[in-house]
């Protein structure tokens, strides 16, 4: 199958995310020395003049594909998007060209104020629309699709109208976006909820999904409860690779190509080779599901 | 009880935002179901915010310690909490912040060690410029060499401080070299600058400082501002340095601008 888009998009293949301490050994490894397809970056660390990020960007840019996953749009802000900050997206978009753009279904920014957190919506209609406004005016100003994340969740608002699901699907409807597919984040939404998180799979949309996440998650008791955090700290969890396994052969059966697929990892951070073997795990699955076309049993 | 309207969620969020943030300890989230995923918020914002001010001063941080450190950022957060989505314009208020907070009295250096940890930060993300240099200079028209006016890098910054905060952020740079540290120097003029990669930091001479900030209005003006109050200072010395390290941006010629 071939990509809608005009440019073409990310390898479906693994990639890693970008970290200052590994510039030099990836541009030292070089594209062949690598087991990485391509890296993903937070557009906000960019965001100054000038300097060493934006000089080892550029050149890493000249050699891999790259994805620009935001984590400051803030799309759930009832007080739409902070013009400013798209302005500035904007301009990495233009200058790097990221064969991926991608931000989070959750708010972190009101009324003058960023809180530095992915913040949770309530699931109603109004969250819905006030998204769909947000998401189709970062299309508009990036001139491009971006792909919306499902969050990590730590706690529901009451009242809720739809499901999270429901809601990634409606945005897809409206808008027109693409969905990037966290699976540490449904194993750790659903394990702080009470849910079932193969249900959460069963009910995503996965026909618009364009990227895949896997990162490890920490467990922590707080206040008397076991809570899941997602710290991106540690290997990916088995859990976590089994539900990836599912999604890949549901998503194979849909007649979905292999998904481009992200190995997180941003505190305790690893040796670059460390990180490459959980690249090599992932591609590993994405080429041996394809392969065995059907032959599964759901 | 709960509020559907476009309005209704922008309250919440206000709300939720000043209590994470730690400017209101009033738990007032109608339509919230409680739960340690409250906390788990709270925590976040200001445990990676506390980090990030930290990565901005890791000196001043080891100076004071940990503990003190991110008591005392939890207190700037809730008067100066971020405003933009990049957390590379958040930290500019913090030496103006340790400056009134009393805790730290009795450290009078720390608001000066902090403004030069920032005045790196702003050096090393301000914008490219080539730098001026020497032979630059000597290949204009003699004409033209009369009216240049020197512009200080885009990435330079300077910091006059009365005590010695240059030799105190270098000796947290080496394992020993806190045991090598005096204070008796005094006072001290720096020059911030990322001429090309890397910061670098220069402590100027006596005068350096006024004379680099006044180069703008010409050179005998600021051969002036210098000596007023140093009357030995060497300008010849300090542009040789200055040309040879990268200090200026080219291009030269801006004669005939309004």
């Amino acid at each position: 199958m071939i990509s809608a888009d005009a440019a073409p998009g990310l390898p479906r293949r693994a990639g890693i995310g970008l970290k200052p301490q590994h510039y030099a050994d990836i541009l030292r490894a070089g594209p062949q020395g690598l087991s990485v397809g391509w890296f993903e970056a937070h557009p906000e660390n960019y965001m100054g003049a000038g300097g060493p990020p934006h000089r080892w960007l550029t050149a890493i840019r000249e050699h891999w594909p790259l994805s620009l996953h935001a984590v400051g749009l803030s799309l759930g802000s009832a007080e739409g998007v902070d013009p400013a900050h798209l302005t500035r997206l904007k301009a990495l978009v233009d200058r790097y060209q990221p064969q991926m753009v991608s931000d989070h279904l959750a708010w972190s920014q009101v009324d003058g104020l960023y809180l530095n957190d992915l913040l949770p919506v309530p699931l109603t209609a109004t969250a819905r629309d006030v998204f769909a406004d947000n998401i189709d005016r970062v299309q508009a100003a990036l001139k491009r699709r971006i792909l919306i994340e499902n969050p990590s969740v730590y706690l529901r608002w009451t009242g809720a109208e739809m499901t999270e699901t429901d809601l990634l699907a409606d945005l897809v409807r409206r808008t027109g976006c693409g969905l990037l597919l966290d699976v540490n984040n449904v194993a750790v939404s659903c394990g702080n909820l009470g849910a079932d998180p193969v249900a959460y799979l069963r009910d995503f949309p996965m026909q618009a999904v364009e990227e895949i996440h896997l990162a490890g998650h920490a467990v922590r008791v707080v206040e008397g409860q076991m809570i899941r955090l997602d710290d991106h700290g540690s290997p990916v969890s088995p859990d976590v690779w089994d539900l990836f396994a599912l999604t890949l052969r549901w998503m194979r059966d849909r007649g979905l190509p292999p998904p481009p697929t992200l190995i997180e990892w941003d505190t305790d951070v690893p040796s670059l080779s460390r990180w490459q073997e959980e690249a090599v795990q992932a591609n590993h699955l994405l080429s041996s599901v394809w392969q065995q076309e059907g032959t599964d049993d759901r | 009880m709960t509020d559907n309207t476009v309005a209704g969620l922008a309250a919440l969020q206000q709300r939720f935002a000043r209590w994470a943030l730690g400017q209101t300890e009033e738990v007032d989230f109608v339509g919230l179901i409680e739960g340690p995923g409250l906390w788990v918020h709270r925590n976040t914002v200001r445990l990676t915010l506390g980090d990030a001010l930290g990565d901005l001063f890791p000196v001043t941080r080891q100076v004071v310690g940990d503990d003190f450190f991110l008591r005392a950022a939890k207190d700037f957060l809730r008067q100066e909490p971020p405003r933009a989505a990049t957390l590379l314009h958040w930290g500019g208020g913090y030496p103006a912040f340790l400056e009134q907070y009393a805790p730290a009295a009795d450290l009078p250096y720390l608001p000066d060690l902090a403004r030069l940890e920032w005045r790196r930060h702003l050096a090393l993300h301000g914008p490219e410029a080539t730098p001026l240099t020497a032979a630059d200079l000597a290949a204009l028209p003699p004409e033209q060499a009369d009216d240049v006016t020197l512009c200080l890098h885009p990435t330079a910054h300077l910091l006059v401080s009365d005590w010695p905060v240059l030799d105190l952020w270098q000796a947290h740079q080496t394992e020993n070299g806190l045991d090598r540290l005096t204070f008796a120097r005094g006072r001290q003029e720096i020059l911030i600058v990322r001429p090309h990669a890397m910061v670098e930091l220069y402590a100027l001479p006596a005068g350096g400082s006024g004379f680099l900030a006044a180069l703008d209005q010409g050179l005998a003006a600021a051969i002036a501002a210098a000596m007023v109050e140093h009357p030995t200072f060497d300008a010849g010395a300090l542009l040789g340095l200055a040309l040879s390290q990268g200090w200026f941006r080219s291009p030269v010629p801006e004669t005939g601008a309004e």
